[in-house]
């Protein structure tokens, strides 16, 4: 008991006994028929040993059910999302199962709630956590949250099935699916369009102009985050401020900046737009040219690199989801 | 062989864990199988052993049909029908075996278990002492072990942690089983059907005797009955349990009266005087199959049997209208001294003196002149005196293995052969009574039986086996009297074993060793007493469990006074409570094993002046209290100590890594202080 009192122990197992449903399997109901003849045949023929089987292999199956359902009962879970995914592919999560008790868990199956995908099976020892990988088809961009999942067991005996259903709290992000055949890159705009004038900040880099607004990469000051910007789009993602010395702006141009605009894709469906930028955003990665994107409200200043094309990826995931569906 | 077995893949391992089940699960039943289907099903059995540690493929259905097909006729062939409890039993135990050929996934893996219960249950048809008993639970234990061992996922453990698995189990399912075995309401059987023909075709006594029928009962060992006296035990010469009386004679064979359709007319009135004192005692009687309960001549009164009234004959043999097919128990008071139907009209005595024409010539002449004519005949009890004499003086040997005897089979015993058992005393005294015009009779029974040091009991078994005979006098009824005896005192007086004469075989000197030869006292002796008493408290309590008398149990709890009732209660309470306070105990303790031992740590490092701050690290920790003061050993201890730690609780090692840290942590903190 005394350990319980360190703080960084997580807290007690959720999994409770209560949340745990048994039924007897099919060969349970198999043995349930056998326990009938064993039992008959005992009356039949007044065998003392006979009931002493019987009742023998009926509790044998009493104890199978108890243990089944606590293979199951005591588990912590806990689910983390994998890496974002592009909508027509799979998404997945981990699903972390957590021993905390002294009793190895065997042969338990995990599977997604009304899916017919085959489950996958884990062991746990004794104080020991197993990672289990769950994967999804994720459709549509957005947030795919992490589907039901229903954490089965026979084990000890196989005469019952102890089960019970989870739903992971996590999600993971999906950004839209690539154009396949997406047209080459528009090519570079003359200059940089100026982000719309904002105050300039009373700080240092007064010399400088806005150039728009980039997602948060460590090392930025924190002066220069886009509070206005992180609070209208969503509280997990930070944007920074990005200037640029007016001086600078022609040169970036001349480097090749591109800028991405959604609204110049007014030809195309909502959802074809986002396809096509969400294309050229990878092409532009994989070509090296900095590219930067004006999505509506949004302006994602040029830039280049893993968290960039992210934040990109991100903003389109995310374009025009109503609120509560973006924020949740 | 070990190392061979630890490296055995897994599947293969549990097939043959499966097949040893099977193995044992078939064994008992190879003593009552065809000797055919025994070693076709170890065959079987062997072959896929040997397919498994092959890694060969399992034979194909069109393999296996034909083999199938081929044991439906064989048994067929050797029982004569299919239908029936023996012939089921024989095709079941084949059915496993070839079952075993043809396993391939979990769902087979049941049907083979499931059938193995099956075929569990079916050895108490045989059997059901306590070995019986001691092997069925090591068949379940091995049988769930298999089970077991299929049902896990991608990892398994060793056969010894997978056996602690079971035993736990079992914990729970053995009392929860004595439970349902004590207080679950018993059914009173059969539930369809009239005559089970459960406890069938075991060897017994019989409605008829012919030369060598008690013989052949003399070498078998198996107990028939129990009798626990409250009464003193009467002499040993006296223990004549009565049987059948024999009254038909063929010429060899001797058969009840009236048993070939002929129904005894007339006689069906008991005339009967007691004298003397009753002993009173209790028989637990094995099933034996047939109609027929024991007790000692003469009995003055029998307890009813549930379920399965009795009728008396006029004889009196006690016959049940329905066979025993399980163990019963019955209360008896008997009488040593009495008088059996003293008034006999002519017509009454004819039958019990009725003798075959033309059959053992020789014999009956010779009683004819034995008795004499007229005046000089004979008195009855001097006649019988005679001829007893007769047996004791002409050289009658006394032995199990009599040699042949033909057509005139009396007349080749007294004149020819003179060596015989009891069956042949009996049959051809009443032979030589009935041609001298007194009415006898042939008694089929027990003589005797083994005395259970301790609890005032009688053991007897079938080697008890005995004939002898009845003679009417005029006014004194039905005498018994023993041929036998006057042959070989020894049988009547102590036992069997005693009588025969001393012949260095196997068996006697088998014999001698379990001490069955009850005057050999010793070491075996006691044990094999303690042993019966053992078996009697075992048919007693666990085979005699009729519905009335489970009831009678559960009444004699309510009559319970009741202070001891909540005594029993508050012990009960007692014993949950601590039960209840060890789970609990034992559930609080199941933290991470690592975490206890570093709470341990910290506290330990607290007494002395350096306790760990709420944010502190094992690594930060482990500098500051390297710059604390302790001695030189203290210091290197507990740099091991959260050294290790560290790495178990944060690296990624394996159980046996961990297993050996513990200890060593363990170690290292009593070094620590």
């Amino acid at each position: 008991m005394r350990w319980r009192t360190i703080q960084w122990l997580p807290p007690r197992p959720w999994l409770g006994a209560q949340r745990v449903h048994v039924r007897p399997s099919g060969a349970g109901l198999a043995f349930a028929a056998l326990l009938l003849a064993l039992w008959i045949a005992a009356v039949n023929y007044r065998l003392g040993l006979g009931y002493a089987l019987t009742y023998f292999a009926a509790a044998c199956a009493i104890a199978d059910m108890l243990f089944a359902s606590r293979n199951l009962a005591g588990l912590a879970l806990a689910a983390t999302p994998g890496k974002p995914v592009f909508a027509g592919s799979q998404a997945t999560f981990t699903l972390h199962l957590i021993n905390r008790s002294a009793r190895p868990r065997h042969a338990i199956r995990v599977a997604i709630s009304d899916s017919a995908a085959a489950p996958g099976l884990a062991d746990i020892a004794a104080h020991g956590e197993t990672a289990i990988d769950i994967v999804v088809a994720a459709p549509q961009r957005g947030w795919l949250a992490a589907p039901g999942v229903r954490l089965s067991g026979s084990f000890p005996l196989g005469l019952f099935v102890a089960w019970c259903h989870w739903q992971p709290d996590t999600r993971v992000l999906v950004y839209p699916q690539p154009e396949h055949t997406a047209p080459p890159l528009p090519l570079p705009v003359g200059t940089v369009q100026r982000a719309p004038q904002v105050r300039q900040p009373p700080t240092q880099d007064g010399a400088m102009e806005l150039a728009g607004v980039r997602a948060y990469q460590p090392g930025d000051p924190l002066h220069r985050l886009a509070w206005r910007r992180i609070a209208r789009h969503d509280d997990e993602h930070v944007f920074s401020k990005q200037f640029q010395s007016a001086a600078e702006a022609p040169q970036g141009a001349a480097r090749g900046c591109i800028m991405l605009e959604h609204a110049a894709l007014h030809a195309l469906a909502p959802e074809a737009r986002l396809s096509r930028l969400a294309a050229w955003v990878l092409q532009a990665e994989r070509a090296g040219l900095p590219y930067g994107l004006r999505l509506g409200a949004l302006t994602v200043a040029p830039a280049l690199g893993a968290s960039h094309r992210d934040a990109c990826l991100r903003a389109l995931a995310l374009h025009d989801l109503p609120q509560d569906e973006a924020m949740a | 062989m070990r190392q061979w077995l630890a490296n055995l893949p897994r599947d293969k391992a549990d097939i043959l864990l499966l097949l040893l089940a099977a193995a044992m699960v078939l064994a008992p039943h190879a003593l009552h199988l065809p000797p055919w289907l025994s070693a076709a099903a170890a065959a079987l059995l062997l072959w896929r052993a040997v397919i498994t540690v092959r890694g060969k493929r399992q034979p194909q259905l069109a393999v296996l049909a034909p083999l199938a097909l081929l044991g439906i006729a064989a048994v067929c062939a050797s029982y004569g029908t299919v239908l029936g409890r023996d012939p089921g039993v024989a095709m079941l135990a084949l059915l496993l075996a070839l079952k075993s050929l043809e396993m391939h996934g979990r769902r087979d893996i049941f049907v083979f278990v499931f059938l193995s219960f099956f075929l569990l249950l079916a050895n108490f048809f045989h059997a059901q002492g306590i070995l019986s008993a001691a092997w069925m639970l090591a068949t379940v234990i091995v049988l769930l072990a298999g089970l077991l061992s299929a049902q896990y996922g991608t990892f398994q453990p060793r056969l010894a942690q997978r056996l602690g698995l079971l035993g736990r189990m079992l914990a729970l399912a053995i009392p929860l089983s004595a439970l349902m075995f004590l207080a679950v309401p018993r059914v009173d059987g059969p539930l369809w059907g009239t005559a089970p023909e459960g406890a069938q075709a075991r060897t017994g006594l019989s409605d008829s005797m012919q030369p060598g029928a008690i013989a052949s009962l003399a070498l078998s060992g198996d107990p028939v009955f129990t009798a626990r006296f409250s009464t003193a035990i009467p002499p040993q010469d006296q223990l004549y349990w009565r049987g059948v009386v024999l009254g038909d004679f063929d010429g060899a064979t001797w058969t009840r009266r009236g048993a070939n359709g002929r129904a005894p007319a007339g006689d069906s009135r008991i005339d009967i005087a007691l004298e003397g004192q009753p002993s009173h005692y209790e028989v637990t009687l094995q099933a034996s199959g047939q109609r027929r309960i024991f007790a000692l001549d003469v009995p003055r009164s029998i307890e009813r049997l549930a379920g399965n009234p009795y009728v008396v004959s006029s004889a009196l043999e006690v016959l049940t209208i329905q066979p025993i097919t399980s163990t019963v128990r019955y209360r008896v008071s008997s009488q040593s001294r009495y008088r059996l139907q003293a008034n006999l009209s002519p017509a009454q005595q004819r039958p019990w003196l009725a003798l075959p024409a033309g059959s053992n010539p020789r014999s009956v002449a010779w009683a004819r002149a034995l008795r004499g004519h007229g005046a000089q005949a004979l008195a009855p009890a001097d006649a019988i005196a005679a001829v007893l004499g007769h047996f004791r003086r002409a050289p009658f040997r006394y032995t199990l293995q009599p040699p042949l005897l033909g057509k005139h089979g009396v007349d080749e015993f007294l004149f020819g052969t003179q060596a015989g058992f009891c069956e042949h005393y009996a049959g051809s005294f009443v032979v030589l009574m009935r041609a001298m015009g007194i009415p006898a009779r042939v008694v089929t029974g027990y003589q005797g039986g083994l005395r259970n040091g301790t609890d005032n009991s009688l053991t007897v078994r079938q080697s008890d086996a005995h004939a002898w005979s009845e003679v009417w006098l005029a006014g004194r009824g039905w005498v018994r009297v023993d041929p036998t005896g006057a042959v070989a005192p020894l049988r009547t007086q102590r036992n069997l074993d005693a009588a025969l004469p001393p012949a260095p075989s196997p068996l006697t000197a088998w014999r001698a060793l379990a001490g069955l030869d009850g005057g050999a006292p010793g070491a075996v002796a006691a044990w094999r007493q303690q042993w019966q008493q053992a078996e009697h408290a075992w048919s007693s309590w666990v085979l005699d469990t009729t519905p009335q008398r489970q009831r009678a149990m559960l009444d004699g709890l309510k009559n319970v006074p009741a202070t001891k009732l909540a005594v029993a209660c508050a012990v009960l309470a007692l014993l949950s409570a601590m039960a209840g306070a060890l789970v609990w105990w034992r559930q609080a303790r199941q933290g991470d094993p690592f975490d206890a031992l570093y709470a341990r740590f910290c506290q330990q490092q607290a007494r002395r002046g350096y306790s760990r701050a709420p944010h502190e690290g094992p690594h930060g920790y482990a500098a500051r209290l390297a710059a604390g003061k302790a001695t030189q050993e203290a210091h290197a201890a507990i740099a091991q100590f959260l050294a290790i730690y560290a790495a178990m609780k944060y690296g990624n090692a394996s159980p046996d890594e961990q297993l050996r840290a513990r200890r060593h942590l363990r170690r290292l903190l009593t070094q620590c202080r």
